[in-house]
């Protein structure tokens, strides 16, 4: 009688064991399933109104927070009390934390870095001394494609920390070429030069007007800064286009550009002038 | 002076080599083995009055000159005029006043972009003079791209120098605010508007440029055709905006834009 007692109350045990091991697994089968449509449901409204690196964010909270209700609804259908994880929780973030300063500072780094929005999937930055088309801002790090075609991963804690610089963030751009003409070529009038040739370029914008402004006394003439605006995406043509043309419209009117030049003295030992060097290179100086 | 229409079909059969001098702008077509060559450069005087169709005995475009190629069709070629492709900024020949509760009516001329097509297919769209790049908006973060016009608004028809490679407009300025308005730089939505034919020159539709009565408004409403100064026209070319749906859409896209403060 009790053998069969025994064996009809292990029995029941197993199958109640069975039940709630089934609906555990049930809870996390939903439970992720459900993660994985809300997730891009989420993705699909938020994208909408926010930017693609908010919206991805929004997706990962959304798939890893319902993941993580699934995942403690079966755990606690098998009997768990999540109370002592909870509390096992604060000793491990605590353990995490000292083992992974890193990789957290980049997360929160990363999260700031989707909050402030500097840069955009696809603009081109410089952070530090990368520069780049930024693929890709995780939470970890920002990914750019250099000029040179070479992939750099640049840590978010990095790019929170230096200075960035984007390129792409306004439509137009000042281009600012450095000339220096002789000290004896007239000022104004390589002044109108100057602004003509920016006129009379397509290219270059009417308004915002183009500029030639005095910078300094240099060492073989006068340093002069002429800026043209133009259209960003015409930026790295046009400063070749533009410096060349500088250049040819100077020589045009008996500019040339001067070139680093020493003049030498030779005094003997009495302080008397005994001789005068022909003006040379600084190379040959 | 009547005007000399340089629009239209133009036969080219093959191995037929034909050049069109249109005011700064050189075109060549030539046609030859099924393939047509468009062969085009602009340059010296914007306002230069030459216009003249003539032979030439070789395929060959001049070093200069910007080539395109195509499978070649039927032997006849359209050619036809078009408003420039974006938004334009005009300047007034001096300072411009419109005195409070006025309206000012001022003229100006835009260069025009010579389209070729074939059938219904536009093979190419090419000015006849490029006007430079400008930046018009509130700051250099934001704004629009346009054109920058050299020839200036004038307040008098008779002293803009007509042109067939040319469209003129009629703007009337209209300032209903309590303050004078100043007017440097004019911005004209000129892909918007309509192209007409008149006997002597070729129009715009008319513009009128509202200055809100509260002082800080602006409205840009698009006439329905060419100004009575036209006086008898054909029409040319439609907007190359086609959401032009109505006129209470044309004037509300273009609210804010008009007129610089």
């Amino acid at each position: 009688m009790s053998e069969a007692l025994q064996a009809v109350l292990e029995a029941s045990v197993d199958a109640e064991s069975l039940a709630v091991l089934g609906r555990a697994l049930v809870l996390v089968v939903v439970g992720f399933g459900a993660a994985y449509v809300l997730r891009g449901v989420a993705y699909r409204t938020v994208a909408r109104v926010l930017s693609e690196e908010r919206a991805v964010l929004v997706r990962r909270v959304v798939f890893y927070g319902v993941s993580g209700l699934a995942l403690a609804s079966a755990l606690t259908e098998l009997g768990f009390d999540l109370t002592v994880l909870v509390g096992a929780a604060g000793i491990l973030t605590v353990a995490l934390g000292f083992a992974s300063q890193t990789s957290a500072s980049n997360i929160i780094s990363g999260l700031f870095l989707i909050g402030e929005q500097p840069f955009s999937v696809g603009d081109w930055v410089q952070i530090g001394t990368s520069e780049g088309e930024v693929l890709a801002i995780d939470l970890l790090s920002v990914k750019l494609r250099t000029a040179q075609n070479l992939y750099v991963r640049v840590p978010n804690e990095t790019v929170m920390k230096g200075e960035i610089v984007n390129y792409t963030r306004f439509p137009i751009r000042r281009l600012d070429l450095l000339v220096t003409v002789p000290f004896d070529a007239d000022l104004d009038a390589v002044r109108t030069w100057l602004m003509d040739l920016g006129d009379a370029h397509p290219r270059v914008l009417d308004e915002p007007r183009p500029m030639v402004r005095f910078t300094r006394y240099g060492e073989s003439g006068v340093d002069l800064v002429v800026a043209y605006w133009v259209v960003r995406t015409e930026f790295l043509d046009l400063k070749d286009a533009l410096s060349v043309a500088v250049k040819r419209e100077l020589e045009r009117h008996g500019v040339v550009l001067p070139f680093p030049h020493r003049r030498v003295v030779l005094v003997d030992e009495s302080g008397v002038a005994r001789g005068l060097l022909p003006e040379t290179h600084e190379e040959g100086s | 002076m009547a005007l000399n229409p340089w629009w239209g079909e133009v036969e080219l059969p093959d191995r037929g080599y034909r050049s069109l001098r249109l005011g700064p702008m050189e075109l060549l077509l030539s046609r030859a083995s099924g393939v047509l060559q468009v062969a085009w450069r602009s340059r010296g005087d914007p306002l230069s009055e030459a216009q003249a169709w003539s032979v030439l005995d070789t395929w060959e475009a001049p070093p200069g000159f910007e080539v395109r190629r195509f499978a070649a069709g039927s032997g006849s070629i359209r050619l036809h005029p078009r408003l420039p492709d974006r938004f334009v900024v005009a300047r007034p020949e001096q300072h411009m006043v419109v005195p409070a509760g006025s309206t000012l009516v001022a003229y100006l001329s835009s260069p025009l972009w010579l389209a070729l097509s074939e059938g219904d297919t536009l093979l190419a769209d090419l000015p006849v003079s490029r006007p430079s790049d400008t930046w018009f908006g509130p700051s250099t973060m934001e704004g629009h791209l346009g054109y920058a016009l050299r020839t200036k608004l004038l307040t008098s028809l008779e002293r803009l120098r007509v042109r067939s490679h040319r469209a003129i407009s009629r703007i009337t300025i209209e300032n209903r605010s309590p303050m004078p308005l100043g007017i440097t730089r004019l911005r004209l939505p000129m892909a918007d508007l309509a192209l007409f034919a008149g006997a002597t020159a070729v129009w715009t539709e008319e513009l009128k440029l509202v200055r809100g009565d509260d002082g800080d408004t602006d409205q840009v409403d698009i006439g329905a055709g060419a100004p009575a100064e036209a006086g008898s026209v054909t029409a040319l070319a439609s907007p190359r905006d086609g959401s032009r749906q109505s006129p209470i859409v044309r004037v509300f896209n273009a609210l804010f834009s008009g007129l610089e403060r």
